[in-house]
């Protein structure tokens, strides 16, 4: 019953969006304001009617209705229960199901905030996302039903993925999907501001920024989360691999990092007005991309959806609305252009644009690496896969660049500096930088790319902090105490100095990077019950080895004491575990985390007698990297916060006794 | 029931869809067009002050030199000037003047910036 209840709120779901479109178009074409409320009205209804759905799903799984195709496909009686919500989106038309909930939801959020603020702009907005929430529908209901009916009822069902049985699962899936679908909503504000003809005086703007950092702070935790869910439970000791999902979880990532920076120059100067566009279509079309690849697209990744004809489905939609997003691009273009113009080279606006091009650079590298075994394919008949290090030695200088520049770029005053300027303020972060170098290579580190890369970070973090210090020095100097002083410079500018506590973060990450991927050190060992071996400045024991055998699994778990020179850390346990009905051996790493380097042990097989192979890795500051995650979250919530201005009427007799004096 | 479920499923946006144009409330009500001249010096007036703040902050951390601090400052100090008092005029003539507030940054680009000479950057 239930699950006729869910269908039946799909389907009426799908005509109501249906009709939010027709509506918010005409709407706002004729101008007839009742039928653009009418639309936002039954916009407002469809994340009830798909949380019927969703409901109706969850209870299947949590029933165990192998009746529903979906459930019978992605559990089983053995899975754990508390899995139900993650075998909710791990198929097909589940996480199809998930995206579309999460879009309503987004866009009635949107909507919410727009229509007041953007009267002209909503309607065209939320025809446009009501447009992309009914192509998920109509995609759900005729090819990919998460609610149909098998004719047969299976007695148990193939079970949940054992790969997604892990903590992780039930944050890191939602976020990435959550996180790619909502690029729609920045995008269909600036496309809905342009057909409105209102994309040249900057209203969009502030919405649009709100939403562009929204997105982007739900994809960094989205990709953050799959890097560490990688770390922890893949078994390799590594955290990316350039894979092809992974790419294209990437590249959304990087537009959209570039038009957060990008849209601050059009709000402050009205100026990047077409390139904010561009770039909005841009990271747009590189989400729907992401979700081709997911969805059955030519490329292959360990972790993308079976390939099926969606995929092109998903390919052909992201190609429409390229071509029409270009098609409205050219017919509004006359009311994009800038209100000014550059003044000088020497800039913060130029910075942006530097940053800009470089963002774009890396993700059409990536897109290149990611696509070529397809071009390879059609060109040679045979499959090239671009592996790490084309990626890391094209995309490495690239990414140092930005981080160069993100160390520079926000200490040049808007409009124009001088070179004096320039010299003044870059001494002290070059200064450090160069100490950062010289202080690694005197304890003894040789590599000069990551002297350069740590140089970077030094210098990077050198120019924030010394800003702030010398914006401290400066409120102290007016009486006030040091942090009250401090929390003052960073509460009167929170849009920068947010972007500040992103940019330590981006740092930290970044420094993670370049330690655990160039002094990573790795060696597999054999060891038998008792034995003992030394690596990286650690000893370990296997001590014992037992074997659990599950319904859906065989479980090989080994007990290793762990030291570190004369120090006990305790027993570590990593197992391997070999699900018969997949296929499928899955390993979890035992890791001992400090901000120092991470010991990472996992057992790569056994043997009867109960010898086993264990894969051994160092890895330098991998901490560091999960540590800049709930920075990054905070800089981009610092940044949000409302900050109240002064209204023009507050400050009318002040500004003008000060102009009368000037 | 299933037909009764699915009754009461059709309402919820079916009510919510006929509400507006039943009531035809939205109609009358005014609606403040996003790119009308007022909302437009608001946003002067918002960068105006937004440009103000960071060059005082820019000015107090270093990060700007006095020429140009004192230019900076003039060209947001106009802009916001001229802001307020458009702001107390009606529409008609805001309009007018956002057109001549265009028409002055245009010209007053073609004007080059002071430079910075060796004398005044030797005074510092």
């Amino acid at each position: 019953m239930m699950v006729d209840a869910g269908h039946l709120a799909l389907v009426i779901a799908f005509v109501a969006t249906l009709y939010v479109v027709a509506a918010s178009f005409v709407g706002a074409l004729r101008r007839v304001p009742e039928l653009s409320t009418s639309g936002r009205y039954g916009l407002y209804t469809v994340p009830v009617l798909l949380g019927v759905s969703t409901f109706a799903l969850v209870q299947a799984f949590v029933r165990n209705d192998f009746s529903v195709r979906y459930v019978a496909e992605n559990s089983s009686l053995s899975m754990p229960k508390a899995y139900t919500w993650v075998a909710m989106y791990a198929g097909n038309s589940g996480s199809l199901l998930f995206i579309a909930l999460a879009l309503s939801v987004l866009a009635v959020a949107a909507v919410l905030t727009l229509h007041r603020r953007l009267p002209y702009t909503a309607p065209y907005a939320t025809a446009l996302m009501a447009a992309f929430l009914a192509f998920f529908l109509g995609v759900m209901l005729f090819l990919a039903d998460p609610l149909e009916r098998l004719p047969i009822v299976p007695e148990d069902g193939q079970g949940i993925n054992p790969l997604l049985v892990h903590f992780g699962m039930f944050i890191h899936p939602p976020l990435q999907m959550t996180g790619l679908v909502s690029v729609t909503i920045p995008f269909s504000i600036a496309m809905g501001a342009m057909l409105a003809k209102r994309g040249g005086r900057d209203e969009w703007v502030d919405v649009g920024r709100l939403w562009g950092m929204l997105s982007w702070l739900i994809m960094t935790a989205g990709l953050m989360l799959g890097a560490w869910w990688a770390y922890t439970i893949l078994g390799w000791g590594g955290y990316w691999a350039w894979d092809p999902v992974e790419n294209s979880a990437l590249m959304p990532w990087l537009a959209m990092t570039a038009f957060v920076h990008s849209i601050m120059v059009q709000k402050r100067r009205g100026m990047f007005r077409m390139w904010n566009i561009v770039l909005i279509v841009v990271a747009f079309t590189l989400a729907q991309m992401g979700m081709f690849i997911n969805r059955g697209g030519p490329v292959p990744s360990v972790h993308s959806f079976a390939q099926s004809a969606m995929g092109w489905i998903f390919l052909s939609f992201m190609v429409g609305t390229l071509a029409l997003s270009m098609a409205a691009f050219v017919w509004r273009m006359d009311t994009l252009k800038s209100r000014e113009k550059l003044d000088s080279l020497l800039s913060r606006e130029s910075a942006f644009l530097v940053q800009n091009v470089l963002f774009l650079l890396v993700a059409f590298v990536t897109l290149w690496g990611t696509v070529f075994p397809v071009f390879s394919e059609a060109a040679q008949g045979t499959t090239v896969t671009v592996g790490r290090p084309f990626f890391d030695r094209v995309n490495g200088p690239l990414l140092l660049a930005l981080i160069a520049l993100m160390g520079v770029g926000p200490l040049l005053p808007w409009r124009r500096a001088t070179p004096r300027i320039l010299f003044a303020v870059t001494r002290v972060p070059v200064g450090a930088g160069l100490i950062t170098a010289a202080v690694l290579a005197a304890f003894g580190m040789r590599d000069p790319v990551a002297l350069l890369a740590f140089a970077v970070c030094g210098a990077a973090t050198a120019g924030i902090l010394h800003e702030w210090a010398r914006g401290t020095r400066s409120r102290h100097g007016r009486g006030e105490a040091y942090p009250v002083a401090f929390g003052r410079l960073l509460l009167a500018n929170r849009p920068r100095y947010g972007g500040y506590i992103v940019h330590i973060g981006i740092v930290l990450l970044a420094a993670g990077a370049v330690g655990s991927s160039f002094f990573g050190v790795q060696r597999d060992i054999a060891l038998r019950p008792g034995e003992e071996a030394s690596f990286g400045g650690y000893t370990f024991r296997y001590l014992s080895h037992d074997v659990s055998l599950y319904p859906d699994r065989r479980e090989e778990a080994a007990d290793v004491e762990l030291r570190a020179g004369d120090r006990y850390l305790g027993v570590v346990r990593p197992f391997r575990a070999v699900y018969p009905d997949f296929n499928i051996a899955s390993t979890r790493g035992a890791i001992r985390s400090t901000p120092v380097e991470d010991f990472y042990i996992v057992p790569s097989e056994f043997g009867d007698d109960g010898q086993a192979v264990f894969r051994v890795m160092v890895n330098p500051m991998v901490w560091w990297m999960w540590a800049s995650g709930p920075i990054l979250v905070l800089g981009v919530l610092f940044a949000l916060s409302p900050q109240r201005q002064p209204s023009p009427a507050a400050l009318r007799v002040p500004v003008f006794a000060e102009t009368s004096r000037a | 029931m299933l037909v009764l479920t699915a009754l009461l499923l059709a309402l919820l946006p079916a009510v919510a869809i006929l509400y507006p144009i039943l009531r035809r409330r939205a109609a009358a009500e005014p609606v403040d067009d996003e790119a009308g001249p007022r909302a437009e010096l608001v946003r002067r007036w918002d960068s105006a002050l937004a440009g103000l703040r960071n060059t005082e902050l820019d000015r107090a951390v270093g990060n700007l030199s006095d020429e140009d601090y004192e230019w900076l400052r003039e060209q947001y100090m106009t802009e916001a000037v001229v802001v307020m008092k458009a702001l107390e005029l009606d529409e008609g003539r805001q309009r007018a003047l956002l057109t001549r507030i265009e028409r002055e940054v245009r010209r007053s680009r073609t004007e080059p910036p002071p430079d910075v000479g060796p004398e005044e950057e030797g005074r510092e």
